[in-house]
């Protein structure tokens, strides 16, 4: 009963939680699939940002609604939020987003017309929305303070604002192009993941402006403001060169960022904005300007090379002379040249090249001259110089490069004439400075670079190298040979043998037959001494066989003791049956060996 | 009858080197007459009918550089010397002309430190002619392995013995040279700005930041390929991607 009870009370908590699992596993799916678009305001302002959502409610993931094309304002897509509801008639609900932020262009009524999705075939729209653009710049919501220092009022006039913008002016009073660096950091009280979505840029007049990447890999500083620590990113980096004296206002920039919420997995977003700026420009002075004064502002040098020393008259060569340094490098025109009388010059061009390291705008501007002599001998390519005003020192400057002595080689009559041909009419023969083609047909169709060599060259080698390997072998072959003399002697034999034999059979004549008789035991008993590694003198025949070994049958020792007694008993051989004997003696030896050496193949290590 | 056959058969013979005018060597010379003449678009045709024909050679491709240069588009003009210079880098011909195209550039090559010991280096490498430099890795060849030969023949010969040694080194250097010449040849890390102006990108896409422009002749090198992107990188500025149609390999 208890149990049963027991039982009772557990399915009136586990049927419930079963049933709010299936709730949200299985009712969204079956609920209705609902579009509707929203704004975060009906009345805005030129120029002020609005949010225009697409909610897709009673689906986990669906496709980009197809925006109404909305005239005189900027949209951009800002992202997605997911998620679901709960309680409500509807039950569960799971949702998407999709978000965009409009900017109008122009004041008066617009309407956001139906935004268009197809789920699962099927299209949806959405309702159109009216709103209102007004012009001028939209109320305070509440007056602020006295903006002394707008970071610190905002940490103090709200100390739930955990993130704010802090825009950094390097200074407040500059010169007509001098170099001012704005950068707007991101404080944040706590560390939240957050990614920058979107940025508009602070409205300027009058200043050039240069962007300064910020690098990907930017590690936090922590610094502390009325005793709250904070995290500060840098997120937006500038180089401004105002471009006419007077007061220049910077706008307030504005930072649509993404924030990660700890119990969500869905970001917040978040505006922020910077507070507005200004610097005072003043005029660059007029007293000790240099009469080729372009306009630069900063600190830069001058430096000239040429890719060759040493040349001959007529030939082209490089200068180049480069203005580096900190400042507006965009706005150098040129350098003050040097004198170059004593030389043609064919073109010019620049390349300008930036540098950012350490987040200054550094940079330089090459010239470059085509030359070409028009005398021999030492000639000298004058200092170049570049004026500019040095704010640091609130004065005038000039930078030289250093002068360059050139030695150019005279060349022959013929040579000379084509380059006085050029002096005449150097605009005509501007396009004829480059060498004529090469009209040999010659082998046009070989390659030029093959790792291939000829057929012949190729087989040469490769003989070569075959050489080579048998000579590795022969020496290898030698070295065992010398280390072993049982093996040495025994592969030698067969071949002293055959030598030998060949002679003596050569020699037979019935005046010689003795001689040849003890030649034929000489040569078949070296044979089987080197053969089996035994003195070759005096072999005794009863202990062949154990000599021989057991790998040589009996009937092939029985021959060898056969051919060695004959020839001992030879003498008394009768007279006319002689020669036939070592004939015969000769063939049964040559026979033997052969055996022998197919049979000791096995018996002895080679 | 048959002093007719003859006089055709001597007719058709004769008239062979004419009809076959596919040879290389004819349009060739046909290029370089166009060239002559002051019609250096039809040059331009005829050279690269002959690069399409997989023939790589340094004459070919100056021609090609001198009539694109004086068809006034400086970006082929600098590819095509480039692609000579890889082939015969000693060639001053080809060097000269480069430096005059590279002069007609918007962009300025980046200044680059060079350590002159390995500029001398290279120079000596490059100064090499191709032809040469194999006959005499295949003869130092030959050599070496004959000392060895008589060394493991156990031939007495006292000169042969230092000079086996000596010829190791040597044999070693000329094969460097020689995979040196050979990279050089046929690398594909180089490429030249064929168009006006192009966008470098943070990514290989178009959507990304345009980091800087460059402009028709300049010569990057190719890092990497990703689909129809290189990622190039150009000394003292950052690397960034440009659309492969801008680009041509040297």
């Amino acid at each position: 009963m208890m149990k049963h009870l027991f039982n009772k009370k557990i399915n009136l908590y586990v049927i419930p939680i079963i049933i709010f699992f299936l709730t949200i596993v299985i009712i969204p799916s079956v609920k209705a699939i609902q579009v509707t678009a929203s704004v975060n305001n009906n009345t805005t302002y030129v120029g002020q940002a609005l949010t225009y959502s697409v909610k897709i409610s009673g689906i986990q993931s669906a496709p980009k609604p197809q925006l109404p094309s909305i005239p005189n304002c900027s949209v951009h897509y800002t992202g997605t939020e997911s998620g679901f509801s709960a309680g409500g008639s509807a039950g569960v609900l799971r949702f998407i987003t999709f978000k965009y932020i409009i900017k109008p262009l122009k004041s008066g009524p617009f309407t956001i017309g139906a935004s268009k999705v197809t789920i699962k075939g099927k299209e949806y729209t959405t309702k159109p929305i009216n709103i209102t653009v007004k012009t001028g710049s939209p109320p305070a919501r509440q007056k602020a303070p006295a903006r002394r220092d707008p970071f610190q009022q905002m940490v103090q006039g709200n100390q739930s604002v955990n993130m704010y913008i802090n825009p950094f002016l390097s200074k407040k009073t500059a010169y007509v192009n001098e170099s001012v660096k704005l950068i707007y950091f991101l404080y944040l009280g706590s560390q939240v993941g957050l990614s920058l979505q979107g940025f508009e840029k602070p409205s300027m007049q009058d200043v050039w402006v240069e962007n300064i990447p910020i690098p990907n890999n930017q590690k936090p500083v922590y610094k502390t403001v009325n005793g709250k620590r904070y995290i500060v990113y840098k997120l937006v980096s500038y180089e401004l060169f105002p471009t006419t004296a007077g007061t220049r206002n910077i706008g307030p920039a504005e930072f649509h960022l993404n924030v990660e919420q700890f119990f969500s997995f869905f970001g917040k977003r978040k505006l922020l904005k910077s507070p507005a700026l200004t610097i005072q420009v003043k005029k660059l002075p007029e007293n000790n300007k240099p009469g080729n004064f372009d306009g630069a502002v900063g600190n830069f040098s001058v430096t000239s090379s040429v890719d060759r020393k040493t040349l001959n008259q007529n030939e082209a060569f490089s200068l180049k002379i480069k203005i580096s340094g900190n400042g507006n490098i965009k706005s150098i025109t040129k350098p003050i040249m040097p004198e170059l009388k004593r030389f043609k010059i064919y073109n010019k061009t620049s390349r300008m090249k930036t540098d950012l390291k350490k987040g200054n705008l550094n940079g330089s501007k090459t010239f470059e001259y085509t030359l070409m002599p028009l005398s021999a001998g030492k000639l000298t390519i004058g200092k170049a110089s570049y004026s500019y005003f040095d704010p640091k020192t609130k004065t005038y400057k000039t930078a030289n490069s250093k002068p360059i002595i050139l030695n150019i080689k005279a060349v022959s009559g013929k040579q000379l004439a084509s380059s006085a041909a050029f002096q005449k009419h150097d605009i005509k023969l501007l396009g004829e400075d480059i060498r004529f083609i090469k009209e040999d047909s010659k082998k046009i169709d070989t390659y030029n670079i093959t790792i291939t060599r000829p057929v012949i060259l190729f087989l040469f080698e490769l003989l070569f190298i075959l050489a080579l390997f048998l000579s590795i072998g022969y020496n290898y072959y030698n070295r065992i040979l010398s280390s072993d003399i049982k093996m040495a002697r025994a592969s030698k034999a067969a071949g002293k043998f055959r030598k030998t034999i060949l002679k003596i059979e050569k020699k037979i004549k019935p005046e010689n037959l003795d001689e040849i008789i003890s030649g034929i035991e000489k040569v078949f008993s070296d044979y089987i001494g080197n053969r089996f590694n035994i003195s070759s003198t005096n072999i005794i025949l009863d202990k062949l066989e154990k000599i021989m070994g057991a790998s040589i049958d009996s009937k092939t020792i029985n021959i060898t003791k056969d051919i060695i007694d004959e020839c001992r008993s030879f003498r008394y051989t009768p007279s006319g049956s002689r020669e036939e004997v070592i004939r015969r003696l000769i063939e049964s030896s040559k026979e033997t060996v052969k055996k022998l050496e197919k049979t000791n193949k096995k018996g002895f290590k080679l | 009858m048959k002093k007719m056959i003859t006089i055709i058969i001597t007719l058709f013979i004769l008239s062979t080197p004419l009809l076959a005018s596919d040879k290389p060597a004819d349009i060739y010379n046909e290029a370089n007459i166009n060239y002559k003449n002051g019609n250096y678009n039809k040059a331009v045709e005829l050279y690269k009918s002959l690069c399409d024909k997989k023939i790589i050679n340094s004459k070919i491709y100056y021609n090609l550089g001198n009539s694109y240069f004086k068809a006034e588009r400086i970006g082929y003009a600098i590819l095509y010397y480039e692609k000579a210079l890889k082939l015969s880098p000693g060639d001053d011909d080809i060097k000269h002309n480069l430096l005059i195209a590279n002069a007609r550039k918007t962009d300025i090559d980046p200044e680059v430190i060079k350590n002159p010991i390995i500029e001398f280096v290279k120079k000596i490498m490059e100064s090499i002619n191709w032809k040469i430099l194999r006959l005499i890795l295949s003869i130092s060849f030959i050599l070496t392995i004959l000392l060895w030969i008589i060394y493991f023949l156990d031939i007495n010969m006292p000169i042969t013995d230092k000079l086996r040694i000596i010829m190791i080194p040597i044999i070693i250097l000329l094969f460097l040279i020689f995979l040196y010449r050979f990279d050089l040849a046929t690398n594909k890390r180089f490429g030249i700005v064929i168009k006006q102006e192009i966008n470098i990108h943070s990514g290989p896409s178009d959507s990304n930041t345009i980091q800087y422009n460059i402009h028709e002749g300049l010569k990057v090198k190719i890092n990497k390929q990703r689909g129809n992107w290189y990622l190039i990188s150009i000394p003292n500025l950052q690397d960034g991607w440009v659309s492969k149609e801008n680009i041509e390999i040297i």
